[in-house]
């Protein structure tokens, strides 16, 4: 609880003390990564379906906020609940499609969809400018009678704005993840079989968790369109997908506060070590892989098993969220 | 137009068979030891790769750079299968298919450190000259492509239909818990399937970089196309990726025919029909 | 009649591993389920809870057909099943596998789950209470929070069961619950599947432990190569001819009458 407090109080100051400069920057990125990696925890850790698409709803997200501003002069308070809706809508046309029979035909089919996403992108040059991108996307306002305009391209309110988005997301699945639902998952990655036998619907659990991890990546996509002011079809990228996987798998993939470390600790360490990109995606897949080899419950599995150590001897007991 | 289609087909079966090289071993992978290889492109990149070192920087002959490649890469598919994919068979199977994708980035960004990201052609010592074969007009190289690519595939058949190590292979694709009941020596088979795998991987990279270029970056685009014909074929059958690797070749090249700029998107669009209509693939399981 | 199986047959491509086999299994019954290794009874067990289609005739529970159902469907109706081979959630502790079984007496929507409900409050609420009656009732009250994996063979089974009881059955099929057991749990199996009839479950029962056969049974149904060879009560079937030297053996029959 006091741990809580404290995170609680470092991030509200964090702006004042960091000023409006690049750390700034970094948090807000690490907030919008916090939503997608949150996300993909439903599926790949809490649902153990192996999604390797998480690209492709960021995107459709990231295009449906910037193309309503952009042509219809939609704010981003309506992008955000249209790019959310794009999101969770092609994971239910995908899931629909292949969740029937979970496995490699998933894995492969979510890979081929972000990649069509990407080739659909930087062909359609009419609507979305192909490789050179939407540029213009602003970041909204909001007027508050009484109190003025808040103008959302202030890093300061953006950061506000994107934290507490993420917070609200990474509460949802928390809450979704605590209930029944939650039951349903791990009966779903543990044992399917078994899970039909007792009456739990394992497609209907998969849809809802491949769902929700499309509707806040899609949320992801419109934060960072409007606040990056851009979007290009760089954004379907599998190098995306990846980066998202690493933070999620590394942080701790049926956690709750695994993938939020991973996050915060996989956008800020990388530009800290300040190397170049190839170095950085070496550095990362060395990581992910000796994650996977050694401690594949994530960072959390270490930290719950060092407070173990110095804690007194609990019943034999495995965690489960 | 139409005089041109003996040429589309041509170059079609040349990249088909390219593919085929490719998504052979990618399936004997998926069947044998139950992994989605998302590394599988790198093995057809860092063939192009170093055969290109080997002709390049060391100076061998390229009929003499393309067996020493297959090799080295084979090799590290050994290695790679006994030191990380025997210790995670014993975890659950997202754990490999994740282990791959890691791999995936190391390779693919390791060889970009090493090589750069400048396409470079193999120097092969053929005679750039055009040859032609009747209304076809084609290069040595792409002759010489050909022939080793469908000379391969005839030899991955033959090993696997007659040769005992294959005879296994073929067992414990069909029932791996039956086949480790009556004495094949699984871990043999696991590592024979990955290192055969790498080496066809970087066999078709190897003959196919010195027709096109070869780039560190190229492993992903093999990767998914790989895994589209290992998809046209049926996930679970060697023949269908011989085969489902020529039609994606020709539906290609002939698809180039009718609009050059989605040439990619055929194969992701065969994919879906293929999903939607036949989620078995073109072929049934052998 | 509360299971009507009708007619059934499984063919796996040239094999016919069940055929035209049909017996029913009434309310509050013991019916078990008997015959050689191959004979074909775990997959009628299959066909009959969903995870196998059958190739042609009807199964029946409650007079609505299940034939075509999926098996979390059929479950939702009443008709829960356990393995062969044990089945636990690995990574769970035991009282979390117990409580998985709750989800089928109910199971909340997204809008529910996330904006909360009387209905969920309360399920939340006696959940645990429940799962604990359940585990005293088999006896693994004091494993209630050990991890599943950690149990022992015989353990687990049990486990499986109190799963299957948690999911409020008003058919239990039990896939060769006593096998792994040693007489010591095999006469508390027995126990308990008595107990269970007592409370009103039905219960359909395949098993080559004769013993727990012979004395919970109501009605013994006799497969062979696929095919019903004997149906009867556990007299007649111990002296039925056919029976005797398909399946069990001459010296049995002499130890049957003590």
């Amino acid at each position: 609880m006091a741990l809580g407090v404290a995170i609680a109080a470092v991030i509200v100051a964090a702006p004042f003390l960091l000023g409006e400069g690049y750390e700034l920057h970094l948090l807000i990125i690490s907030a919008i990564f916090t939503i997608l990696a949150s996300g993909l925890s439903l599926i790949v850790g809490f649902g153990g379906l192996l999604s390797l698409g998480h690209a492709a709803f960021f995107g459709i997200g990231a295009y449906t906020s910037a193309l309503l501003f952009l042509k219809l002069g939609v704010p981003m308070w309506g992008g955000l609940i249209a790019a959310a809706v794009m999101g969770a809508f092609a994971a239910f046309l995908i899931g629909a499609l292949v969740l029937r029979v979970r496995g490699n035909r998933f894995i492969i089919t979510t890979v081929a969809f972000a990649e069509i996403m990407r080739l659909i992108a930087v062909n359609s040059v009419d609507l979305t400018r192909g490789q050179m991108g939407l540029a213009g996307v602003r970041a909204p306002e909001l007027t508050i009678p009484g109190l003025g305009t808040i103008d959302f391209s202030s890093k300061t309110a953006f950061y506000f704005l994107a934290v507490a988005i993420a917070a609200l997301c990474v509460a949802t699945v928390a809450r979704i993840v605590r209930s029944p639902i939650g039951w349903g998952l791990a009966a779903l990655r543990e044992n399917e079989r078994l899970g039909e036998s007792l009456g739990v619907g394992a497609f209907r659990h998969a849809m809802l968790a491949f769902v929700v991890g499309g509707f806040f990546a899609g949320i992801a996509g419109s934060l960072n369109a409007h606040y990056m002011n851009f979007v290009s079809p760089d954004v379907f990228a599998f190098s995306v997908t990846t980066t998202v996987l690493v933070m999620v798998v590394i942080g701790g993939k049926t956690s709750i506060a695994g993938p939020v470390i991973g996050a915060v600790l996989f956008t800020i360490l990388p530009e800290l070590l300040r190397i170049a990109d190839q170095f950085r995606l070496v550095f990362l897949g060395v990581v992910l892989l000796v994650t996977i080899l050694v401690f594949p419950k994530g960072l959390v599995e270490l930290w719950q098993r060092w407070a173990a150590r110095n804690s007194r001897p609990l019943p034999s007991r495995t965690p489960a969220e | 137009m139409i005089d041109l289609i003996p040429q589309f087909v041509f170059n079609g079966l040349l990249i088909g068979a390219g593919y085929a090289l490719i998504a052979v071993g990618l399936t004997m992978i998926f069947g044998i030891m139950n992994i989605a290889n998302f590394a599988h492109g790198e093995f057809y990149m860092l063939g192009g790769c170093i055969a290109f070192f080997f002709t390049s920087k060391l100076g061998f002959n390229y009929l003499l750079a393309v067996p020493a490649t297959v090799a080295v890469v084979a090799v590290l598919g050994l290695l790679l299968e006994r030191t990380i994919f025997r210790r995670l068979s014993k975890q659950d199977a997202m754990s490999s298919v994740l282990a791959t994708v890691a791999l995936a980035m190391i390779l693919e960004n390791g060889a970009l450190i090493l090589w750069g990201p400048q396409p470079q052609p193999i120097p092969t010592g053929f005679s750039p000259m055009p040859v032609k074969l009747g209304s076809i007009f084609t290069t040595e190289p792409r002759l010489f492509a050909v022939a080793v690519t469908f000379g391969a595939l005839l030899l991955v058949h033959l090993f696997l239909n007659r040769s005992l190590l294959g005879s296994a292979m073929r067992a414990t694709f069909q029932q791996p818990e039956a086949a480790a009941l009556v004495g094949i020596p699984i871990h043999r088979v696991h590592a024979a399937t990955f290192g055969l795998g790498a080496g066809l991987a970087a066999l078709g990279g190897a003959l196919l970089g010195a027709i096109f270029f070869v780039h560190p970056a190229s492993g992903g685009q093999a990767t998914l196309k790989a895994f589209i014909v290992v998809i046209l074929g049926g996930l679970g059958s060697i023949s269908g990726a011989m085969v489902g690797g020529i039609i994606l070749g020709l539906a290609e090249s002939l698809g180039t025919l009718v609009s050059s700029a989605y040439k990619d998107a055929i194969g992701f669009v065969l994919v879906i029909l293929i999903l939607l209509y036949r989620p078995d693939g073109l072929f049934k399981r052998s | 009649m509360l299971l009507e199986v009708d007619t059934v047959s499984v063919n796996f491509g040239g094999l016919a591993a069940v055929k035209q086999v049909s017996f029913g299994v009434p309310q509050g019954s013991v019916v078990s389920l008997i015959g050689p290794n191959g004979a074909g009874k775990t997959t009628l067990l299959n066909a009959i809870s969903g995870f196998r289609r059958p190739t042609s005739g009807q199964v029946r529970f409650d007079n609505a057909s299940i034939t075509n159902l999926a098996a979390h469907r059929i479950a939702h109706r009443g008709l829960v099943r356990t393995f062969q081979k044990t089945e636990v959630f690995p990574d769970l502790s035991v009282a979390e596998c117990v409580r998985i079984g709750l989800l089928n007496r109910f199971s909340p929507s997204l809008g529910e789950a996330l904006l909360g409900s009387r209905r969920l409050g309360d399920f939340t609420a006696k959940a645990p209470a429940i799962v604990t009656g359940i585990l005293d009732r088999v006896g693994l009250a004091s494993k209630a929070a050990s991890a599943a994996r950690a149990l022992s063979y015989g353990e687990q089974r049990l486990l499986e069961v109190a799963a299957g009881l948690a999911a409020e059955p008003r058919l239990l099929l039990l896939d060769e619950p006593a096998s792994g057991l040693n007489a010591d749990e095999s006469a508390r199996l027995l126990e308990l599947i008595l107990g269970l009839q007592k409370a009103g479950i039905s219960i359909l029962l395949v098993e080559h432990n004769m013993d727990v056969v012979m004395r919970a049974s109501d009605t013994i149904v006799v497969l062979h190569h696929g095919e019903k060879i004997a149906e009867g009560t556990p007299r007649e079937i111990s002296s039925d001819r056919a029976v005797v030297s398909a399946y069990l053996g001459q010296d049995w029959m002499a130890d049957a009458d003590s």
